[in-house]
């Protein structure tokens, strides 16, 4: 008698064969105890696997969102959801400043060019062991006012042997600067409020987010609705002198702030890749929770490849 | 051809757990169903059941690809928050359940790529012709294929069991 093999049983048991073929494996097994034993083995190794597998599943239960939300969203922003979103903005905002350099020599393009012909362009610095944070108390006072429109851009610190805090053995970070003067006006459109880095804390469940031992010169945040955490963007500076900020919100959010940054700053802002930050879930219209994908950013006059290195330093409080 | 927004209802949680066992985060796993979906609406694939689960399987290849890049990818678990849906358990019963997750990661881990896709696809709802399909695996073949992922997870599964205890009972 031939025996039925075992992929055979498997597909019987998967429902994959055609109705001859289960007729056929039917009327073997009533009359074959063996294939019977192998067949009860097969469907408990089937079962044992779906068990298994089912403990390797999504936790929460899974529904879809709208399909209509999904319909309304077109296929680019699709397939840049995330970092594709930001990416797209950030090179047409860079192109768009490529092609401002070209065309207008204006004067903002020519103090820009003067402001990095002053200073050396690359230094390096070396995280160090970790220092006493000095995140607070921050320093208030709007910084577009330490910088009128006109004046030469402030400086806001001299000495470049400030150690920066490093993270273990964590190794050392060479930060390379692009441009080494400040660049310090703060022209975020939307309003928004310079809080104490304690109020900010509350306001973003301690989540403001910081690089360590960077000084925080200032924390803004853009209250977007009651129920969602604020836009923040937290500015630091290096020991170079130069600002770095750090944006945190939703992703299309700070998107859209990076874009107008690099917009206004031209193309020798550079962006780090964004990181995930805790999501949000906000009420829908129905009720059910809608996940708010939120991400942060480190903007600054830095080589993108520093920028990447100091966003891997973020900490969120 | 199938419509997509009924496929959309029906097969969403499928994908999402498809994607979820490749790429073991939830969030992310979501994204990219969407993203599925998206794409599926744009393009109007002919077969669009198999089509979903091989774009699912690319796009889950690519996060893996940039997950290693950027060495980010257990921050972003550790980071995510307590699901919302999520039963209350113990302390207890939590850390067994992430000994159980674990351990059938790791037996997961020991399959082989393509047994292990198999099984997922398989899992996942997808007939054995559309498996075969994305796979590239004759249809007779995916049912030799199915019975030795099934035989080799459970096998190491039952030996990651056996070394779990022993190991504790030495300790």
């Amino acid at each position: 008698m031939r025996h039925i093999p075992d992929e055979e049983l498997h597909a019987y048991l998967d429902q994959a064969l055609s109705r001859s073929q289960c007729v056929e494996i039917e009327c073997h097994l009533a009359d074959c105890p063996r294939c019977r034993a192998l067949r009860d083995d097969l469907a408990s190794l089937r079962d044992r696997t779906t068990a298994l597998l089912g403990l390797v599943s999504p936790q929460r239960v899974t529904v879809p969102p709208p399909f209509s939300a999904l319909r309304a969203r077109p296929l680019a922003r699709s397939r840049w959801k995330i970092y594709g979103t930001y990416a797209a903005a950030l090179t047409a905002a860079v192109l768009a400043g490529f092609a401002g350099h070209s065309i207008l020599d204006d004067k903002a393009m020519t103090d820009a060019k003067r402001s990095v012909s002053a200073d050396p362009p690359i230094e390096s610095l070396v995280f160090a062991p970790e220092p006493v944070p000095t995140a607070s108390p921050i320093r208030t006072q709007s910084l577009q006012a330490a910088s009128p429109a006109g004046a030469s851009p402030a400086r806001l610190a001299d000495d470049r042997s400030i150690a920066l805090p490093g993270r273990g053995d964590a190794p050392p970070l060479d930060i390379r600067s692009i441009g080494s003067e400040l660049e310090i006006e703060l022209d975020f459109g939307g309003l928004w409020e310079t809080v104490p880095w304690e109020e900010a804390a509350a306001l973003t469940e301690n989540l403001v987010p910081r690089i360590a031992g960077l000084p925080v010169v200032e924390v803004r945040v853009q209250q977007r609705s009651a129920t969602e955490r604020p836009l923040v963007v937290v500015t630091q500076q290096d020991p170079n002198g130069n600002l770095v900020r750090t944006i945190e919100g939703p992703v299309g959010a700070v998107a859209l702030l990076v874009t107008q940054q690099i917009s206004r700053h031209g193309p020798s802002w550079g962006t780090s890749e964004p990181t995930r930050t805790r999501p949000e879930y906000l009420p829908a219209e129905d009720g059910s929770p809608r996940r708010s994908i939120r991400v942060a950013t480190v903007m600054g006059r830095l080589a993108v490849d520093s920028l990447n290195l100091l966003r891997e330093r973020l900490t969120l409080r | 051809m199938d419509n997509i927004e009924s496929l959309y209802q029906t097969m969403y949680g499928s994908v999402v757990r498809f994607l979820y066992r490749k790429v073991w985060d939830e969030d992310r796993a979501e994204d990219l169903a969407q993203e599925v979906f998206i794409r599926a609406m744009a393009h109007q694939p002919e077969k669009p059941r198999a089509w979903i689960f091989a774009v699912a399987a690319n796009l889950a290849r690519d996060e893996a690809r940039a997950a290693i890049r950027r060495k980010k990818h257990l921050t972003l678990l550790s980071n995510d928050p307590i699901p919302l849906s999520s039963p209350s358990r113990t302390a207890h019963e939590s850390v067994e359940r992430q000994e159980q997750v674990a351990q059938v990661q790791q037996a997961l881990s020991c399959l082989s790529k393509r047994d292990r896709e198999v099984l997922l696809l398989w899992d996942a709802g997808l007939s054995y012709p559309e498996i075969a399909g994305q796979t590239g695996l004759a249809v007779g073949a995916v049912g030799t294929t199915l019975a030795r992922a099934r035989k080799r997870l459970v096998d190491a599964h039952d030996q990651t069991d056996r070394e779990e205890q022993s190991h504790a009972a030495h300790s």
